[in-house]
């Protein structure tokens, strides 16, 4: 008998229940004994077939999109790096004037914003998106097309983005663009503009990997995989992509509400209007420092993976460390506030922010002790990962223990803003992410590359960055305590800081032949290949080193431990015999087996894309949108805005194609459906984590107007008449009731038969009234006197209108998109994967108005 | 190698545990920002504290016996520390 569904999932978590009813005895086939026939493989590698040469632009598979995706993301690694030695050039030495003084402060920006928005979060979602189908040994990732664009965007609009540079345009207000230094007022240039519509795109591209990514942790994992058996990449890369979700809206939001100041004069952050310049302050820390962590946690996870590669045992602490990674992961969010102690916050306030900075220290310090426990009971083979990982623990350690001193406010008060703060960041950053990513280059070479990497040019990179950041950094401590505030653009000579200026840039020029050195083992040794790559050079465990091609393995194996190549030496044969699931195509077409979010049961067979010019498409007029809004060329945005819409509607239009086969074979007779709707499906999850995202902006947003209602009160005027108040939501609640009529139209219809042009037609109906109702309360307010730019509150009343207006209008375009598929004939009963995504993204939109009507409406109803 | 194919660590009970943690640690914070300075900050923090105590000896009771192998006894036991840490300034406040 089924309980309820908190108690279901503790039972399926708990592990007395089957998630799906899938009978685990089925288990006992594998692996199979029977021969396959010939020819399985020579299809699965027809069917995973690459185009080349220009076609490669077109290429969705996470073999070449993971490799694109990392090559970029260390090329904006390299560039950013560039500019920290200009500036240690022009800090060598007091009064320098190798770099101008804008120079100087465009330099610094681009140095923290490039490394932050271009290379980190980039690096590690690229290192995912490689890595993760084969750990979990998918065929690849569930949306290989949303992985396709995320790239395409990232690297068209990166490179726009870093150019701006060369024309002197580049944002120069510092990483963290506080107004009012970044308003109209001091900063009238474009510059700014590039920073706050360039990250766009940026965040678009986040945000759409760690949709994939998550959905891809939580449903393409391997059969017996369940939760207690995930490689810990995979759940540091799912505890990432959730933080991303909910941090990301936070600087999405606040960058649009910087950029409507900005452009029309909205007043957020003025104070002399009823805004406040620490609103931006809070939205960007709010995201700015769980970011830290989201750079982390995907380097923690590689760290605690080859940290039992190297030390030849299993990791210590696999549970522990799991819950550390997701321990971080919540109290990560409550710190944000640490880097505004200087603010003047209420004492209690800054006093449960440094609370929570300390507590954070706890889950941190549990990882790093599995790590020491995992090398000191296994026998260490001292390789060139090994030096990284060991160097990344002192590093960090030492990172941290200042993270703990700045935590306490009378200390933060001291080094507020100076290079003790510098120091302290650069150890976190590089010990937490850069050195493990050099690690897991080493260790995952022989994945990509025909030939490993040279231990002994590695060794060299390794003891040159090592010993580099420490002569840049440690010095820094002593110049931040001695009073050099950072971002400062020279110094004055004989204040006891020349000396250690000079050895900081002679540390940085070092870390530097550390990164030339890499190069050139690169140049000399790296050889891309996806087929005869030079396997498994350190003894990992895990399924990631089991023989693939394009396709992946060739038949996805049983899981049945956390190391199963090191627990099954028969495992690999076996794999590649075709001996477990999914041995061949079992429709002639792309596929993965999508299974059960907890106990990885199989439940469906899912059709994946096949390579398409319309991501690639849709990325470049992504970013040549944004980057046109910055240079003022609204009609050529409106162009591209459109075009990039055509782009993503065109490949959406083959993913919900017609089959007309029912079930798949997915290996010894066991059949299972193929694409389903509904709440089982990969697609429903997808759906959801992005309804989380737009919940999480507008909860900002409505965060932003409380906020600053809480500090200029006297602004605010009387909201429109309860009256209007309920005839919106009227119209918001028969919306949602259209949109859920359609549903039942279609469902009421047998199997493959068209149902008429009711179910469009209510999905229309549906967004019609959600239309007349934005239009409604919109008009409402101007008519009750308030003004966007007038005030705090009508730039937060606005611009959450303007966001459910937005959202409206998606919901216009889909209804009418569902519409032309049904004039195809393409909608059928009784389910429909489009019609499911319309309908439900149509009761968010309604759900979403209704929320933000009755809140800025009702409270606080003066 | 084992050939039990079912998850054996209750995850779920971490989870609502660190969920407490930040229910407790948000609204303190809304309350110290809505009453700055005025002691009922302080008492609004001690009533959350008392209530996320509560639900974690709650969790507690629930979380044992239900699995084999757990984490939730970690995780409870973090999250109790973290909101015990939280109330400290309101006390030194």
């Amino acid at each position: 008998m089924s309980g309820t569904p908190l108690q279901d999932t503790r039972d399926a978590m708990a592990g007395r229940k089957s998630e799906t009813g899938f009978d685990h005895d089925l288990y006992k086939l594998f692996p199979t004994h029977q021969p396959r026939p010939e020819g399985e493989i020579e299809e699965l590698e027809r069917i995973w077939a690459n185009p080349k040469g220009w076609g490669l632009l077109t290429v969705v598979n996470n073999n070449y999109i993971g490799f694109f995706y990392v090559a970029t993301a260390f090329l904006f690694f390299l560039l950013a790096g560039i500019l920290a030695l200009g500036m240690r050039v022009q800090l060598a030495a007091p009064m320098q004037e190798f770099l101008s003084l804008e120079t100087y402060n465009q330099f610094f920006t681009m140095h923290g914003t490039v490394m932050m928005f271009l290379f980190a979060v980039p690096m590690v979602e690229a290192i995912g998106i490689m890595l993760l189908p084969q750990m979990l040994a998918a065929r690849d990732l569930p949306f290989p097309r949303l992985s396709a664009y995320a790239f395409w965007a990232y690297f068209v609009g990166g490179l726009c983005f870093f150019g701006s540079l060369f024309v002197g345009l580049a944002p120069d207000g510092g990483w963290f663009m506080y107004p009012p230094l970044t308003s109209m007022a001091y900063s009238p240039g474009i510059n700014t503009d590039f920073w706050l519509l360039g990250i766009g795109f940026i965040e678009i591209s986040a945000i759409a990997g760690a949709i994939e990514i998550i959905v891809g942790v939580l449903r393409t994992r391997a059969p017996g995989m369940t939760l207690d058996r995930m490689p810990m990449f995979a759940w540091a890369m799912l505890v990432f992509a959730v933080m991303i979700v909910i941090a990301f809206p936070s600087v999405i939001l606040g960058t649009l509400l910087l950029e409507m100041e900005r452009a029309f004069n909205w007043p957020f952050f003025d104070p002399t209007r009823g805004g406040d310049p620490l609103l931006w302050q809070h939205l960007f820390w709010f995201f700015g420092h769980p970011e830290v962590y989201i750079i982390f946690l995907p380097a923690a996870g590689l760290m605690s993976m080859m940290v039992a590669t190297i030390a030849r045992t299993e990791l210590v602490g696999y549970r522990l460390n799991v819950l550390a990674l997701v321990a971080t992961g919540f109290m990560s969010f409550g710190v944000w506030a640490h880097h505004m102690f200087a603010t003047g916050m209420p004492g209690v306030s800054t006093g449960y922010f440094s609370a929570a900075s300390m507590a954070v220290s706890l889950p941190a310090g549990i990882q790093v002790f599995c790590w020491i426990a995992t090398l000191a009971v296994g026998k260490v083979r001292w390789s060139t990962p090994a030096l990284f990982i060991i160097g990344s623990i002192v590093v960090f350690v030492m990172g941290g223990l200042t993270g703990v001193m700045v935590g306490m406010v009378p200390f933060d008060w001291q080094a507020h803003d100076t290079y003790f703060i510098v120091a302290h960041l650069h150890y976190v950053l590089l010990g937490g992410m850069v050195f493990p990513m050099f690690a897991a280059f080493y260790y995952w070479n022989g994945m990509t590359s025909e030939t490993p990497l040279s231990e002994k040019l590695g060794k060299w990179v390794f003891w040159l960055m090592f010993t580099g950041l420490h002569i840049t950094f440690l010095p820094m401590h002593l110049t931040g305590l001695m009073g050099m505030p950072r971002r400062v653009y020279t110094y004055l000579p004989d204040r006891g800081l020349d000396l250690l200026n000079f050895i900081s840039t002679a540390g940085a020029f070092t870390i530097a032949a550390g990164v030339l050195l890499f190069l050139i083992d690169l140049a000399r040794n790296f050889r891309f290949t996806t087929e005869h790559d030079a396997g498994n050079v350190y003894g990992g465990g895990t399924l990631e080193w089991l023989p693939t091609g394009m396709y992946s393995t060739r038949s996805i194996p049983l899981v049945r431990s956390r190391e199963p190549l090191w627990d099954d030496p028969r495992i690999c044969e076996d794999v590649a015999e075709g001996r477990y699931f999914l041995p061949k195509s079992a429709t002639g077409l792309r596929e993965t087996i999508i299974t059960s979010p907890i106990n990885a049961e199989p439940q469906y067979l899912q059709i994946m894309p096949g390579p398409s010019p319309y991501p690639v498409g849709a990325a470049v007029f992504t970013a040549s949108f944004f980057l046109s809004l910055t240079i003022q060329a609204y009609a050529f945005a409106a162009f591209s805005g459109v075009a990039a819409l055509l782009c993503v509607l065109r490949w959406l239009w083959e993913t919900d194609r017609p089959i007309l086969q029912d079930t798949a074979d997915i290996g010894a007779g066991i059949a299972v459906p193929i694409a389903i709707t509904g709440p089982s499906s990969h697609g429903w999850w997808a759906l959801n984590t992005l309804m989380v995202v737009m919940a999480m902006i507008m909860f900002m947003g409505l965060f932003s107007y409380l906020y600053l209602y809480g500090i200029h009160p006297e602004v605010w005027i009387a909201p429109p008449g309860l009256a209007q108040t309920g005839g919106i939501a009227a119209l918001l609640a028969a919306g949602l009731g259209a949109a859920r009529l359609s549903r039942r139209i279609l469902a009421s219809k047998s199997k493959g038969q068209f149902p008429g042009q009711g179910p469009w037609l209510m999905a229309a109906i549906s967004a019609l009234l959600l239309a007349t109702a934005i239009q409604w309360d919109w008009t409402g307010w101007t008519g009750s006197g308030l003004a966007p730019t007038a005030s705090g509150q009508g730039a937060t009343v606005f611009a959450l209108l303007a966001f459910q207006a937005c959202t409206v209008a998606i919901s216009l375009i889909m209804a009418l998109y569902l519409g032309y598929r049904s004039g195809k004939g393409l909608l059928v009963g009784p389910s429909n994967v489009t019609l499911d995504v319309v309908v439900r993204f149509l009761q968010y939109t309604a759900l979403q108005g209704l929320a933000v009507a009755l809140f800025v409406r009702l409270f606080p109803g003066v | 190698m084992t050939r039990n194919y079912r998850n054996r660590t209750d995850w779920l009970t971490p989870a609502l545990a660190l969920s407490v943690w930040a229910a407790h640690f948000f609204l303190l914070w809304a309350g110290s920002s809505i009453f700055p300075g005025q002691p009922a900050a302080r008492w609004i923090a001690a009533v959350l504290t008392v209530m996320a105590g509560g639900t974690l000896y709650w969790l507690w009771r629930r979380s044992q016996n239900r699995s084999s192998t757990s984490t939730s006894g970690l995780g409870l036991a973090i999250a109790a520390l973290g909101v015990s840490y939280g109330f400290v300034p309101a006390i030194l406040a």
